[in-house]
Formats: C-alpha cells, structure tokens, sequence
C-alpha cells in the first residue's frame, strides 16, 4: 500500500527536488509513551504487562517552492514492543500545494479537517482515523487527494478528488484496547475497482457574522467499514455512501453554540445524525489568568443495522477545559460521553504543560465505565489506561 | 530625484500635520485636546497599508529565570477609522506549538472576530475574544495589550506635560489618562507619556480593577520607516505587582509588503506560513 501511494505521487517529490528548492524546514517531534493499564486484560493472548512503553517520531519537513508554491512532508513511525500491529509507519502528509490570489490547488498525500464539534467530528469524512493510535478518534491517517479551493467575497468553494482510498489496520491479538474477535485485513468492497474506486468531494464555508458556516457533500467508499463474518473469518466491508453534511458555529462574547448534521445514503434506509453542542467560558478569573470553559455536546444518530456501528445514538457529554495561560501553556481538558441509552459512560482527561522550552509531557487518562455485554464496545470494559507521553519537540 | 521623492512624500504630510502648540490653541478642553492628540499620532501613522514583523518575545519570572517565544505579525491596514485594522501572529516558538496561528479582525468597541488555526489536527476554530484581559502566551502583555490601538477604544484626557526620554535624549512628552470604552478590559484606566515632537507612544502605565499601579510598558529604540512611520524595537513590560517583565523584539519590519485584505480570511489561515 506504502509502495503504492508512493509511486502515485512520485511526481510530487520530482516537483519538488527538481524545483530550486531555496530553503528546507525542518521540525517535528521524537517521544516515549508509557501505557499503564488499570486492569488485567479480558481477551486470552492480549499482552498482561500493566506498563507498555512505546517510542514514536514525528519529523515534518517544508520547502518553498518559488513565490507560490509550498511542498510539506510529514511521516509518523511508532515501535511498540507489546503490539505488532501498533508499532506502524505513517505518510501523514507529502503534498505540494499552489497558492494564488483567489485560488489554491494541492496535490498529494494530505489532512483536511470539517466541523466544530469537540466530542465528536461528525461530517469530517476526507481522512480514515488512525485506529492504532487512541480511541479517541483524533489521529488521522494521510489521504491521497487532489484539492482545489477557490476564494470569492461569497465564501470559499473547495472541490476533493479522493483517486485511492487508504485501508486502516486494526490492533492485533497481544494489542490492548483491541475488539475480542480481529478482523482480517483482507477487506471487501462495494465497488469492483476495490480501494482504487475514486471518491469526491465537495464543500463550501463562509463566514457570515458571527456565524461559521459549512456545507459538505461527500461521495465514494465510506471511510468506516461494516464487518462481515465469513469463512474466512472477520472481514471489513467497505461500502459506497452519498453523504451530505452541514456544520455550524454561532461565536458570542462568552459561549460558543455548535452544530453538524449529516444525511447518509448507501445503506438499506437512508439515514441522519446530528451533534449539537454549546461552550460557555469564564476568563481570566479572579486575573489569576485562569480560564475555564464548561462543554454540552449531545448526539444522536438514526442509522442502520446494517451501517457502520456507532455509539452514540443518543449520548450526552459534560467535559470542562482549563488553560492556566502560563508560560509553559498548562491545560486539562476532561469529560465524560453519557450513553442514555445502557447508562455507560466514557471518562476522558488530558493535561499537558511544558518543560525546559522544548519538551512537553501529556497525561492522559480513559475510563470505560459500566459498558453493558450487548454493547459491541464492550471489549474495553477491561482496558482503563493512564497514558503519560514525554516528548521533545525540535 | 531622490530628494524630489522625498519632497513629494512630505507635502501632504507637512500640509496635514499639526504641532502642540496649535492643538493646544485650537482645543482648550483636557478631553478635546487629548483626543486631538491621540487622533494627531492616529494620523500621522496612516496609510502604512499593511506590515510584516518577527516577534521574539522575552519572558523573565520573579527569580530571574527566562524563557523565549518567537512569532510573526502581519498586520493589514483599514483606513475607515470606525472598524480595526486585520491580523495574523504565527508562533515560531515554543517548537510545539509551531504553526499556530491567530487570525484577527479588530473592532473598536465590540469584541474582535478571531479564528485560532491548530497545526496538528489541521483545524480552524473561531473563538471568542472577550477574552481582552487575560495574559497572551503566559506574558505580561494582555490580548488588549497587543490588539490594534484604534482611539476610539479608549477616551483620552490631557492631564499635563513631562520630560520624557526617546532614544536617548530629552524630549517633551504630553500626559494622557485613558479609559478603556469596550468591555471585559482589565483597566479602569491608562496614563499614556506621548513625544511632542512625532507623537509616538512612549510610556504607558496601567491600572487595575481595583484601581491599583499594575504594569509599566515603555517603548525603546524608536526607528522610522518609510520616512514617515515610527516603530520601537522594543517593548518593555513590567509587572509593577509581581515583578515580573516581558521584553518584545520587533525585527525585520516592513511595510507595504503586498498582502492584500483577501490574505487575511479564515479560509487561509491553515496554509499561513
């Protein structure tokens, strides 16, 4: 697949060292993380260490090309010794992107983000989710694209052409936080032309006041998979969808109020889902420089059986962010993601503060609490983790 | 030719500008004549169009101990006095917070717009600005510190006259009091030291909420540019209450750069370099 993605955009790397490449910049990140899990595993095989160290690096690398041109590298590598599938290697982002006045292309390996949403990124479609990584959904894999964005005082148009679309690997069987039955990576697809079927893409923002608007439609292979089970054991099953998204920001003086909606065509019903949330903050209390936010996102979803599973069909989450806006950029964020509908909950935190100017160290900590046996996220009843990530930044 | 240059740029200038002595003829009220020379200084440092600047930010705690931030400015000016000038800061240091960046509408009395662009998850997000009073970066520079000093932000009363010293030599400053007119600000009020001569900003002393010395800023090292716009290298500011001092480095101005205003909008904020 690495072979693959690397021929399509050959170009892109010709482009760029046959170009008089005038200056390189050269940045990233290099860190250990240290996993420790609260309870001994629930599935036979799964590695019992309570302590998983693993090593990772992050270098970014950008070069400017002429007055408009820009190429920009990103790779990710992790070694963790307690998961083979974990230990994984990354084209975040190889892109060369063209900017002119109104007008802007890209091409290559690249990450978009869509949504306003904290707890969940509902229309955000472009990218798979990198699901070695977390559970909470926030690392994405790079995708493959050709991008084209035109500027006017009526907003901003972007067009996506999506040529191949990136598999994701699952965590294997010593990995923590893995289901109890693996897939397989032989996956299937709706389409004959299996990951080589191209998707598109289209969206357009504007910014209306104190409103942040924008309108998605989204066609191709949905980037969550269906599971199938067969002969050959546990198969990911990869469908065609239309999906058409909308998100919304209002900003006032002190709260944030929030929406995205999705319609999604490519099941056996055509089915909605929409997140809404609200941000209320108080700043620099008591001129400590403190300031504290309390979120609400609420989400719902209608679809299918025969979708993509979901969890949130009808939760609820209370999360509070501080920033003590020191020196060293001190900030926690933590919540909880409600199930009303088996009374579960998700607990999440994370800290992070700097040290020593270029140093950072993370706390992070997440609890599954109560998820009921029927419930298909059942499998990390077990697997309660604080994780504490050291990293030097260059 | 080049003094015939110089000669064109200075006509409308010279025409425009006027001098204490007949702002304080003209204008015999404390607040009609702090206005007038707040609006003289706003004038004379108009039609700069737009600018570029590196950033590198000083911080020195209590016990001495230091840590350093880099950043750039890019400021687009807006003529009409009634709305704020548009701009960017774009962090260079801290490495882990490289690529952020802040996108700003100034307003005079409402909140400004501001979209925050996070690297890492490629993400722009609108946020609220009432947050005037808090610390920018951990500094002693507030966000109303550092946001574009329009004069409709503030009222302006002229109190008196004081020596003052620019660039090493003795100039005579006029003394305005301050006070904030938007909301949220962290002073009742600001006592402003401003030369005479080019009617640049050369001291400001803050009050808080409560009424008490906050911080002292002072203005070193003024340079002008393009003949016409004076800048200060440096910004100095202490923290009267906890000690505390924040240096700002302005390097590698320039002006009239060739942004224009469709540079500063949130659609372009991710690909800001």
């Amino acid at each position: 697949m690495l072979k693959q993605s690397l021929k399509i955009f050959a170009s892109t790397w010709l482009l760029a060292s046959t170009t008089n490449a005038d200056e390189i910049d050269v940045s990233g990140a290099i860190g250990v993380e240290l996993n420790n899990y609260l309870h001994q595993p629930q599935f036979t095989n799964q590695s019992t260490r309570t302590t998983q160290p693993s090593f990772f690096i992050e270098p970014e690398f950008g070069y400017k090309i002429g007055d408009n041109g820009y190429a920009e590298t990103k790779l990710f590598a992790r070694y963790d010794p307690y998961s083979k599938a974990r230990s994984h290697f990354d084209i975040r982002q190889l892109d060369y992107l063209y900017q002119a006045n109104n007008y802007e292309f890209s091409i290559g390996i690249s990450k978009v983000f869509w949504g306003v949403l904290e707890s969940n990124h509902l229309v955000d479609i472009i990218n798979q989710y990198d699901q070695l990584e977390d559970v909470d959904n926030e690392d994405r894999l790079g995708q493959p694209m050709l991008q084209t964005a035109y500027f006017s005082d009526y907003g901003t148009f972007r067009l996506f052409y999506l040529p191949y679309f990136r598999e994701p690997d699952f965590l294997d069987k010593t990995s923590r936080l893995r289901p109890q039955f693996i897939a397989n990576n032989n996956a299937l697809y709706e389409g004959n032309a299996k990951q080589w079927q191209p998707s598109f893409a289209a969206r357009y923002t504007h910014v209306l006041g104190n409103f942040d608007i924008g309108l998605s439609h989204f066609s191709g292979i949905n980037r969550a998979p269906s599971f199938v089970t067969n002969t050959s054991g546990i198969q990911p099953y990869y469908q065609n969808i239309q999906q058409t998204g909308i998100d919304i920001q209002y900003t006032n003086d002190d709260y944030l109020l929030k929406l995205e909606a999705i319609g999604n065509n490519g099941y056996s019903r055509y089915y909605t889902a929409f997140g809404t949330g609200i941000e209320y903050s108080f700043y620099n209390i008591n001129d400590t420089g403190l300031d504290i936010g309390l979120l609400a996102e609420y989400h719902f979803d209608d679809r299918p059986e025969d979708a993509p599973t979901t969890t949130l069909q009808n939760d609820i989450f209370i999360g509070t962010r501080l920033a003590l806006n020191d020196e060293d950029d001190t900030t926690l964020l933590a919540g909880g993601m409600y199930d009303t509908d088996n009374d579960s909950i998700f607990y999440t935190a994370e800290a992070q503060t700097r040290f020593n100017n270029d140093f950072t160290i993370n706390i992070d900590a997440r609890l599954f609490n109560n998820i009921p046996q029927n419930e298909f996220t059942n499998f990390l009843n077990k697997d309660d983790f604080i994780r504490v990530t050291l990293t030097k930044w260059f | 030719m080049r003094i015939f240059a110089l000669i064109f740029t200075l006509i409308p200038f010279l025409a425009n500008a006027k001098n204490i002595e007949e702002l304080k003829a003209q204008y015999k009220t404390p607040e009609s004549l702090g206005l007038a020379i707040s609006m003289e200084g706003d004038e004379r440092d108009l039609g700069f169009g737009d600018s570029t600047v590196e950033i590198e930010m000083v911080l020195t705690n209590r016990h001495g101990q230091i840590s350093t931030r880099k950043n750039r400015n890019k400021t687009f000016e807006i003529e009409d006095t009634s709305v704020g000038d548009k701009s960017m800061i774009i962090f260079d240091e801290p490495a882990d917070v490289k690529g952020t960046a802040f996108l700003t509408y100034s307003q005079i009395l409402e909140p400004d717009d501001q979209w925050l662009y996070l690297p890492a998850l490629k993400r722009v997000k609108r946020i609220s600005s009432k947050n005037k009073s808090g610390p920018f970066v951990g500094s002693e520079f507030a966000y109303e510190d550092l946001s574009s000093r329009e004069v409709g932000k503030y009222s302006h009363k002229y109190i008196g006259d004081d020596t003052c010293t620019v660039n090493g030599a003795q100039l005579t400053c006029v003394k305005l009091e301050q006070v904030p007119q938007y909301e949220h600000s962290g002073y009742t009020k600001m006592i402003t030291w401003i030369d005479t001569q080019e009617f640049r900003p050369i001291k400001v002393v803050f009050y808080d909420r409560k009424g008490d010395l906050l911080k002292t800023l002072q203005f070193i090292d003024y340079k002008q540019y393009l003949g016409k716009y004076w800048r200060a290298d440096k910004f100095e500011m202490v923290n009267n209450q906890n000690g505390k001092k924040t240096e700002l480095f302005w390097r590698n101005y320039k002006f009239k750069t060739g942004l224009n205003e469709g540079d500063f909008v949130k659609a372009k904020l991710k690909n800001i370099r």
